[in-house]
């Protein structure tokens, strides 16, 4: 079996009292790399590419767009 | 493996930048699953792979290629972690003087600074290179937040947060018992929805 070693053991490590900020941080982080998604989803697709990938959706999923849009469409 | 190129990445993924200390908890516990489903890449500088190949971990590394990528620092860089290894030197929290033994810390600090890297995350876990890493405007957590993170998400119940610690701690990661029992109330009352 091989044979493993503690990483710097006499070192101090974080504080408990860090770890739910640590959390916290995590959480804004994803958060905020969905965000940057979405501009960039909303900046990058022209809307002729959009309307050329419905030419890929089934009846299911068209039903599912015909939906969305209605609601937009009556907001 | 070892590169010094932009990684490519879906939109809306982040990435982690990782010390040593955080990859081998989780490679004690087999939480590098919880890293996965969190972050898109994990990413380690080379002096980070020398560790982890010291401690015995280089066939873990090599196994969670492409996830796990290794940077290579430019000579600019590689000055700079020089600097930032002594700042964590001097910082009170600091109990080991020889700067060598923190540059996997600083290069890891070095590496989060990168500006691909801004709104992504580091993860460190001694107490005077996260105090630096805070210091320069670094969004950082620890291996611990990373299970909490999980368990706030589902991912894995506040009991597995609780074992995974315990795995760390069989193996010789030094986590405190009553941190460990911290994190777990936590992780409980997270799950609670509070």
């Amino acid at each position: 079996m091989k044979t493993r070693t503690v990483h710097e053991p006499n070192a101090k490590l974080m504080n408990a009292d860090e770890v739910w900020e640590d959390a916290q941080t995590i959480a804004a982080v994803l958060r905020k790399n969905l965000l940057k998604a979405d501009a960039e989803t909303r900046l990058r697709i022209p809307l002729s590419v959009f309307l050329l990938a419905m030419d890929s959706l089934d009846r299911n999923e068209l039903l599912v767009l015909q939906e969305r849009v209605q609601e937009k469409l009556a907001a | 493996m070892v590169g010094n190129e932009s990684i490519s990445r879906l939109p809306g993924m982040a990435v982690a930048i990782s010390n040593t200390g955080p990859l081998i908890s989780a490679f004690q516990s087999n939480s590098f699953d919880l890293f996965q489903e969190l972050f898109e890449t994990v990413c380690i500088s080379t002096v980070c792979n020398s560790e982890l190949t010291r401690h015995g971990w280089h066939d873990h590394v090599e196994a969670m290629s492409p996830r796990l990528v290794v940077f290579k620092l430019n000579l600019a860089e590689e000055q700079h972690a020089k600097k930032i290894a002594e700042e964590i030197v001097r910082h009170p929290d600091c109990n080991d003087p020889i700067l060598e033994n923190h540059l996997g810390e600083a290069q890891a600090i070095t590496l989060a600074e990168r500006q691909e890297f801004q709104d992504d995350l580091l993860l460190i876990d001694e107490l005077a290179a996260r105090a630096v890493a805070r210091e320069r405007g670094l969004k950082l957590s620890g291996f611990a937040g990373v299970l909490l993170s999980a368990a706030k998400t589902k991912l894995i119940s506040p009991e597995e947060v609780k074992q995974r610690m315990e795995k760390c701690r069989a193996e010789g990661t030094h986590y405190r018992a009553s941190f460990i029992d911290y994190v777990y109330e936590i992780a409980k009352q997270e799950g609670r929805g509070k």
